[in-house]
């Protein structure tokens, strides 16, 4: 059987970067090793694509 | 009363509504079902009385679930990952227990699972959108290449995407153009989905939180055929406008799929007509957000404080929202 149609304009995946962040249960968000809450940083949120159209669809229906 | 968030620890979009919602005093529990059994702690049962009753929790933080008044479905795991035997089957329990706890609740779903796994079809969304009122582009998925292949010629030009919305593993497939001679024997391996290319002069990525509306309009430079591959700084984002009759069929659309919440993307041809590509019930919004300043995480975290609260139909486009970070991001960004 051929490759799927699709397949031929398909990309490489771009590895995600790793999330400088860790879940804090106590406040039900992430913290940076700072202790301030990633939400605080939005310049380091855009820049890790973190809430793109695209962050964790490997997985996800949510582009 | 408890908003109840259903997502992995790692979704930093939650996180920004998890921050509105402690502005607005609201109790949340927010926890990822992929830790049922494990770390995520269930009880349910029926009284003698016929009544539902029980605990959800994690650790220390547990509700009635008598007391949980909505539930956002944002990026949930499948349950049983911490399984260490039988872990489909334990997964399937999981689920079963989990999800059928929360659908005998008399609460409010942003959105309800039957509605999102109805909307997950391509076909069936396409079909929808045009009952609701949408240009929606013509649009062909088959097995037969000799069907793709003559659909194609009799189209003045093609792309190509994913029926399902996912990607493949290891790589990513964005709406692509399908060149003229192309091969389409690969149509036979997989059912394939080809549309006609809209002409287009933008894009518009438009959430739905309820009644309210927040168009955002995209644009790059070469006119990107699939703006979500490109790096934000490639694109301009601006709050806009959504046309009465946009706004109408959004409000067909969404009442037909039963959704509260949608992320629905369109192509804006040169004449300026709106044309509905495909309506991601997930979609991301923080993004938007952080470049527009858009007030889509209040407007998200006051539908779940009060569901059944009806807000203003459509949003100004003009206003913007001081983001948790205490940066009040403009309207309009243009990248360099």
């Amino acid at each position: 059987m051929p490759i799927p149609f699709a397949l031929a304009y398909a990309q490489a995946r771009t590895p995600e970067a790793i999330a400088p962040y860790a879940y804090d249960p106590a406040v039900q968000m992430n913290r940076l090793a700072d202790g301030t809450l990633a939400v605080d940083n939005t310049e380091l949120l855009t820049a890790l694509g973190a809430t793109s159209s695209t962050a964790g669809s490997k997985t996800h229906q949510d582009d | 009363m408890t908003v109840l968030i259903l997502t992995s620890e790692d979704d930093v979009t939650a996180d920004i509504v998890v921050h509105r919602l402690h502005e607005l005093d609201t109790p949340v529990l927010r926890l990822d079902p992929a830790e049922v059994p494990g770390r995520v702690e269930l009880t349910v049962g029926l009284t003698a009385g016929g009544e539902l009753a029980g605990r959800l929790g994690t650790g220390d933080r547990s509700v009635d679930l008598a007391s949980i008044r909505s539930v956002w479905v944002r990026r949930p795991g499948q349950p049983g990952q911490l399984a260490d035997a039988q872990r489909d089957w334990v997964g399937l329990e999981s689920e079963r227990a989990l999800y059928g706890a929360l659908r005998a609740l008399p609460c409010a779903w942003m959105n309800h699972p039957d509605a999102l796994a109805r909307s997950q079809y391509k076909v069936w969304q396409l079909r929808a959108a045009v009952d609701a009122g949408f240009k929606v582009p013509r649009t062909m998925v088959t097995t037969i290449p000799d069907v793709a292949e003559d659909w194609a010629v009799s189209t003045k030009a093609v792309v190509v995407k994913s029926v399902s919305g996912r990607h493949p593993e290891g790589l990513t497939l964005p709406t692509s153009r399908v060149p003229p001679g192309a091969d389409f024997a690969g149509v036979s391996a997989s059912p394939t989905c080809l549309q006609e290319e809209i002409d287009k002069g933008g894009d518009v990525r438009l959430t739905v939180v309820g009644d309210k509306l927040f168009a955002c309009a995209i644009t790059s430079q070469d006119r990107t055929l699939d703006w979500r591959f490109l790096p934000p700084e490639d694109c301009s984002w601006s709050m806009t406008a959504v046309p009465g009759p946009i706004q109408a069929a959004v409000r067909a659309y969404t009442a037909a799929a039963g959704l509260v919440y949608a992320a629905i993307d369109f192509a804006v041809d040169m004449a300026g007509h709106w044309w509905f590509l495909e309506a991601n019930a997930g979609g991301q919004f923080g993004f938007i957000e952080l470049a527009t300043g858009a007030p889509i995480s209040s407007a998200i975290a006051q539908w779940l404080t009060e569901p059944h609260h009806r807000h203003q139909s459509v949003t100004d486009p003009t206003q913007a929202v001081a983001h948790p970070g205490g940066r009040a991001t403009a309207q309009r960004r243009e990248h360099p």
